[in-house]
């Protein structure tokens, strides 16, 4: 091979591909290029392949123990929201009856998510008839992806479970708050805070329960922290779902 | 396992046969042991450039769990592992480097870009295998501008238009000189056994 006094005049693909695996062109380009041209990107690769010498020259440098317990907390396996509800303790108490509850995870759940197979009561039928007012459900979903939360109302107590379906605490700054919207047209009436992660028990007010029912609506909203019951939301739309029943 | 990666040394295909596993069966323990071979090397490159451990903590543990979760990208027939796991960490160190940039004054001094400094730091640690041996006396072939300039662009990802500015050259002129010691390296490169 002879070097070309100017290698930018001659157009030499391998100079181009070391200027990209360097980053000389900004890394859009070098993700552009990896997407594209299979020769280049070989070119970038074999390149790339050399200059690792340098970074292989370095001494060694372990990193804090500590490091590892993260990393190893972030890859364990995360459990299901439906193993998440089932194990959920407050589940079992808001319907006292370990069977009803059996009963109503396995109802509430195929509709959206695969029920886990170990969670079939043994028998459904008579327990359901222990159910005598039905509860209702809610999936609060985002305008875009997988739901934030999900609901189940028991009527006879008055009490709302709120459960977070995401494996990590929401990254935002605030505090997500529960709103009622009754026929999911009316004013929206505040409901409380909801955790960011793991579950919330809501009371609802005798005055409110009317509202609780199939069709109703539940807003999920983003306020500025922790406050009394509020008027109006005032705070982003984080998720939106209607009650229903089975 | 491709033929090229019959030719690997037993580190490499050690690497290989963990990523494999990884990707596979999401072997958790594959991926520890992956982690320990590799962490201390990768540490090392990515607190070379962020030049503060804290922050390489926080971007090491960034590029393993792209490493988990991407690893079925990795093609062992288009690069050694550790080449495409350095790259990961390069390019995320980078990242964050230039974020962190963003508030630095653009016309830097001179003074900022230490040729001598970028050119011989790694060089002194530089193993006894082969690859390294020929990249360092290829680099040490280099004028010590190329090299200050190649150091800078690998270790501190600057762009042709930043390093122009930084050292107040027109940018014609600071792509002259790179590339004429990237036709170098390549060439000495080219030429080893």
């Amino acid at each position: 091979m002879t070097i070309d006094p100017n290698p930018s005049r001659s157009g030499d693909p391998s100079i181009l591909a070391a200027e990209l695996a360097l980053g000389l062109h900004g890394r859009e380009a070098y993700d552009a290029a990896l997407r594209g041209d299979p020769g280049l990107r070989a070119a970038i690769e074999a390149w790339e392949n050399d200059l690792a010498g340098l970074a292989e020259t370095l001494p060694p440098l372990p990193p804090d123990p500590r490091l590892w317990d993260a990393l190893r907390t972030q890859i364990a396996p995360k459990p299901s929201l439906v193993r998440r509800l089932f194990d959920s303790l407050a589940l079992w108490r808001l319907f006292a009856g370990g069977a009803v509850a059996a009963c109503l995870a396995l109802l509430l759940l195929p509709r959206s998510i695969a029920p886990a197979p170990d969670m079939r009561p043994e028998r459904p039928p008579a327990v359901a008839q222990e159910i005598s007012a039905p509860p209702l459900v809610v999936s609060l979903l985002p305008r875009e992806g997988a739901a934030l939360y999900l609901g189940v109302y028991n009527p006879q107590s008055r009490q709302l479970l709120v459960v977070s379906a995401q494996a990590e605490p929401m990254p935002v700054i605030g505090t997500p708050r529960l709103w009622l919207v009754p026929d999911d047209v009316g004013e929206p009436v505040d409901l409380g805070p909801l955790r960011r992660a793991g579950e919330t028990i809501i009371a609802i007010d005798a005055a409110l329960a009317p509202g609780m029912k199939a069709g109703s609506g539940l807003v999920v909203t983003l306020e500025p922290g922790e406050m009394p019951p509020l008027r109006e939301a005032r705070g982003d739309v984080l998720a939106h779902g209607k009650l229903r029943g089975f | 396992m491709s033929a090229e990666s019959q030719d690997w040394d037993p580190f490499q295909q050690t690497i290989a046969e963990l990523l494999a596993r990884v990707a596979g069966v999401r072997d958790r323990a594959a991926f520890l042991q992956l982690y320990r071979l590799t962490a201390p090397r990768l540490n090392a490159l990515v607190t070379r450039i962020l030049r503060d451990e804290r922050l390489a903590e926080d971007v090491l543990q960034e590029v393993y769990l792209t490493i988990w979760n991407r690893s079925e990208s990795y093609s062992s027939g288009r690069a050694k592992p550790m080449t495409w796991m350095i790259a990961i960490a390069r390019n995320r160190a980078i990242d964050r480097l230039r974020l962190s940039r963003t508030s630095a004054p653009v016309h830097a001094p001179i003074d900022d870009i230490d040729v001598a400094d970028h050119g011989l730091l790694p060089l002194d640690a530089m193993l006894e295998h082969e690859r390294g041996q020929a990249l360092k006396s290829c680099i040490e072939a280099l004028e010590e501008r190329q090299r200050g300039m190649i150091m800078a662009a690998f270790y501190d990802g600057f762009t042709y238009d930043e390093l122009a500015r930084r050292l107040g050259v027109p940018l014609s002129t600071m792509k002259s000189w790179i590339r004429r010691g990237l036709a170098r390296l390549r060439h000495c490169l080219d030429q080893r056994p």
